[in-house]
């Protein structure tokens, strides 16, 4: 039993009844002076309503004294609540004091300072009911012009690059201030809850962490507003819940570490929140191949034209993706062309040298290419040394090797390495069965040879 | 590229020359398209605008299915047609939209898909046995079941799909791609047409490069031995004479060119020299001789008959080889308003293994990876009668509400289908897509953003998708 907090939760029923007992006084004596005597037959009347108010008002201030212990309201709001009803009350007492000991004729100043008794009644109420429910709780339906003193954030990604978007900022951040912020705030900090600012979000509060970076099931803030509808903790207690979407972006950014510069990563978003993403804001975040996840700087304009006078042809992916489309285009290439092309191993993507005579010693000449994706290797003489050499690239998605010398051996170690490789393997030395065997062990390997046709039956039809 | 390309309004042709020049025969675009004026709209295949960013598919070949395929007989399968053949269609399924053709048609019967459907594949992809050899491949191809467009008459819909717009004018999609991304191969024009000898479809105003510099132009090869016709040296030049010829003409235009500084003159040399090289490069892509057996085993017999659907698609693939951007091959005879089960499977037996060949010789050769094959016509068909529905015979009429599109390739989902019709294949019930988003899907594939490649023209800024179209994410793997 905590006698503070159980006097103080009666604040807010006490209120109400200062507030319309001096409202009713307040009517009585401006009927009065419209000269409804003989309705309000006697000046006695207003004042014994006046006192009555007050009354009830010095309740309604002790108990919300007591409720002011309790700590669930920010210090700033508290404050002008608590001042404001103080001097509402000594007005209350000394317009009384007038009514009471003025002349009877001084009627206009009587009202004028009842008005201002009224005035901050009702100040005084809207700073209470702002405490209790949001300073935007008032108008929140209302036209827009009345809301000057929302801040309701919304997403605008604009032109942005899908994999530059700031969960926090984004996405987090605007969803607390439209959800949270009113009761949980720097200004109102109901169950000693702050979620304005970043950094809060990992204090403990009365009721646990809201927010505990990696472990969803320790973060309070994501079990309270993913509680049953009707359950008593459910956040937020008026309103529009969580949205499907939010909860999913909450909690993989919750998951990933809840850092407030992270963003998202398609390898670690699970299919459901991609189409999520994708459905709700147009944003894609389907998985993209690596030549489209590096960036490398445009090449020197003389070593591509180096490169171009060396029997190689030379493009760029895109405007502004400038790995490079490398295609010899000779029929037999030679030490000094590879040196060439070695110079710029680190910018290219796609590679074709087919049919040029490029043989075992010369492809170990050949430097690592750090991005290669896709290379066609086709009608050249090449084998063991083939495969060392695609071996060295982790990027590598398809491998055209059909005219080869590629046999069994080699494809088991090139599927060995790469277990989801496309690989062109037409009139090698890879037997049919070797096929088979391995299109069983490495599922998700894709090996195309030669392609036939089953026979086909002629069809019928079912009008003759 | 630079703006001053752009406005051509000094230029010495006429709106009359220019008209007559578009819609001449297709040997002479050809020819117009190497040696007329317009070759002198500056901007030469050298320097293209994209690729915006890391394309998919490098290259096109549509295998263009004129006079309308019809979808409920090959690739929509409604088994709702077999349960009610015969019985009249609701008007409540109909709705409102009723072309002139039957507007006087008495009764309007469902009829039945003529042969059996069988789901194919790992992916259960349904086909019809009239397309046997597809059948087998279903798990390569992307099924588009809810195409819909705009015209409900063959040359506005080809039109449509092929320039974003009915009325003739538009450069078309091979041109907007030939200038968008440029030439992979200097021998070969970049948009290049093959038409089935004695089934031919489309018209020459489908290679139009509108008002896109002309060596944009589709160049039609035509089978036999004189491929491009005006190519070749008249009797009496021969090969040397001819370099000899270019030679001078080159020193002269350089004077020119020192003298006015006109870029459109190296642009109309390039094409001079483009097209000496081509009287080498033409019959070397066309003779298909050194071709092994299991090849033409593949592509079935006819494939050595040049001029059939079948040859036009093996020199596809060889076109494809050298770098086309955009061949399109023209199969006519799909507009089976009546006879339609007497028509449609000789059709289907002069595409459809041709068809699924090139795709696996694609495919085997490592070319699909960047190859981007679509299959399809310019609407769908009615799943009611056209005419009288007898014992052995009817007809389907024009739908542009809802058909078919097949693609396959570099950038698509494989043994996807995408998109549904309701009960009757009439009306699209799921993820409707229109010709502006099929248009702007294919330019992304491609590496074109198809906000971003427009021209210039008159005052007003044009593109292949007009104002409209979506990228299609959904069908994108």
């Amino acid at each position: 039993m905590e006698w503070e907090s159980f006097i103080g939760r009666f604040h807010p029923l006490m209120v109400h009844l200062p507030i319309g007992i001096f409202i009713l006084g307040y009517i009585f004596e401006v009927l009065r002076r419209l000269n409804f005597q003989n309705l309000i037959v006697s000046r006695k009347v207003v004042v014994f309503t006046y006192i009555l108010g007050f009354l009830t008002g010095l309740v309604a201030a002790i108990t919300g004294w007591f409720l002011s212990f309790s700590d669930d309201y920010g210090i700033e709001a508290l404050n002008s609540h608590k001042q404001l009803g103080i001097i509402t009350l000594v007005v209350m007492l000394l317009v009384i004091i007038y009514q009471i000991t003025a002349s009877k004729n001084n009627n206009k100043s009587k009202l004028a300072a009842s008005t201002l008794a009224i005035i901050l009644t009702f100040l005084t109420g809207h700073f209470g009911g702002n405490l209790t429910h949001g300073s935007n709780y008032l108008v929140q339906y209302g036209p827009d012009f009345l809301k000057f003193n929302e801040k309701r954030y919304a997403i605008d990604l604009g032109e942005k690059n899908p994999d530059s978007i700031q969960i926090y900022s984004n996405f987090i951040q605007p969803l607390i201030q439209n959800k949270c912020v009113a009761c949980h705030s720097t200004d109102n900090y109901k169950g000693g809850l702050i979620l304005d600012r970043y950094s809060d979000l990992f204090m403990d509060a009365d009721h646990g962490k809201p927010i505990s970076p990696g472990n969803i099931d320790n973060s309070e803030l994501f079990t309270r507003v993913t509680l049953p509808e009707n359950h008593e903790k459910i956040m937020p207690p008026r309103g529009a819940g969580f949205g499907y979407t939010d909860l999913q972006i909450l909690k993989y950014w919750i998951e990933n570490g809840a850092d407030s510069l992270a963003v998202f990563n398609s390898d670690s978003m699970s299919e459901e929140l991609i189409s999520l993403m994708n459905r709700d804001f147009g944003l894609d975040f389907s998985p993209k191949p690596h030549y489209e996840k590096v960036y490398v700087d445009s090449l020197d304009s003389g070593l591509m034209t180096q490169l171009r006078n060396s029997g190689f042809k030379v493009n760029y992916l895109g405007l502004s993706n400038f790995l490079l489309e490398v295609v010899f285009k000779e029929d037999s290439i030679t030490t000094d062309q590879i040196k060439i092309l070695n110079q710029v191993s680190d910018r290219i993507t796609f590679l074709k040298i087919s049919n040029s005579k490029l043989s075992e010693d010369l492809i170990g000449e050949i430097a690592e290419i750090k991005h290669l994706t896709r290379i066609d290797l086709s009608k050249n003489e090449l084998n063991g040394k083939m495969v060392s050499f695609l071996n060295k690239h982790d990027h590598l998605e398809a491998a055209n090797l059909n005219n080869t010398d590629l046999d069994d051996l080699s494809l088991q170690k090139l599927l060995d390495r790469f277990n989801s490789l496309r690989v062109y393997l037409g009139n090698t030395n890879v037997t049919p069965t070797q096929i088979i065997n391995l299109a069983q062990t490495y599922e998700d390997a894709e090996v195309i040879s030669e392609f036939k046709f089953e026979k086909v039956a002629e069809a019928k039809s079912v009008f003759k | 590229m630079n703006d001053h390309n752009h406005n051509h309004h000094h230029n010495p042709i006429s709106r009359k020359d220019f008209l007559s020049k578009a819609t001449l025969g297709l040997g002479a675009i050809s020819l117009a398209s190497l040696i007329n004026p317009l070759s002198a709209f500056g901007a030469s295949l050298k320097t293209p605008i994209g690729p915006h960013f890391a394309p998919k598919a490098k290259r096109i070949i549509f295998l263009n299915m004129i006079g309308a395929p019809s979808q409920l007989d090959l690739f929509d399968y409604k088994p709702i047609l077999t349960k009610m053949h015969g019985v009249e269609l609701p008007n409540s399924v109909m709705g409102d939209r009723v072309t002139a053709t039957v507007a006087a048609q008495a009764t309007k019967p469902i009829v039945r898909p003529l042969y059996e459907f069988k789901q194919r594949g790992q992916s259960g992809m349904w086909m019809s046995d009239l397309m046997p050899y597809m059948a087998q491949i279903t798990d390569e191809l992307c099924m588009i079941n809810s195409m819909y467009t705009e015209s409900v008459q063959h040359e506005p819909a080809q039109m449509f799909t092929h320039t974003g717009s009915e009325i003739p004018g538009r450069p078309t999609m091979g041109s907007w791609i030939s200038y968008g991304l440029g030439s992979e191969n200097e021998n070969l024009p970049n948009y290049i047409s093959l038409m089935t000898k004695g089934n031919e479809g489309g018209s020459s105003r489908l290679l139009s490069s509108g008002f896109l510099p002309a060596e944009h132009q589709g160049v039609q090869l035509r089978s036999g031995k004189n491929p491009v016709l005006f190519l070749n040296n008249p009797p009496g030049v021969s090969e040397s004479i001819r370099r000899e010829q270019l030679n001078h003409l080159q020193k002269l235009q350089n004077q020119n060119y020192t003298t006015w500084e006109d870029e459109s003159i190296k642009a109309k040399m390039a094409q001079y020299e483009m097209a000496f090289r081509m009287q080498t490069s033409v019959p070397e892509v066309m003779n298909t001789e050194g071709e092994p057996d299991h090849i033409y085993e593949l592509y079935g017999e006819d494939s050595k008959k040049p001029g059939t659907f079948a040859s036009n698609c093996l020199l596809a693939r060889r076109l494809a080889e050298r770098g086309v951007r955009f061949v399109q091959l023209y199969h006519g005879g799909w507009d089976h308003h009546s006879n339609l089960p007497k028509q449609i499977p000789k059709n289907c037996k002069d595409v459809d293994q041709a068809s699924a060949a090139l795709i696996m010789d694609l495919k085997q050769r490592g070319l699909l990876e960047d190859t981007l094959v679509i299959w399809g016509g310019e609407f769908g068909r009615t799943s009611f009668s056209q005419g009288q529905l007898t014992k052995d015979n009817f007809g389907r009429d024009h739908h542009p509400d809802a058909y078919t599109m097949l693609m396959a390739g570099a950038g698509v989902k494989k043994g996807l289908t995408y998109g549904a019709t309701d009960d009757f294949g009439y009306h699209i019930t799921e993820n409707k897509v229109h010709v502006h988003d099929f248009n702007a899907t294919i330019l992304h594939l491609l590496g074109i953003d198809h906000e971003k490649l427009n021209y210039k023209y008159q005052g007003r800024r044009f593109r292949l998708t007009d104002v409209h179209g979506n990228v299609v994410k959904d069908i994108l793997s």
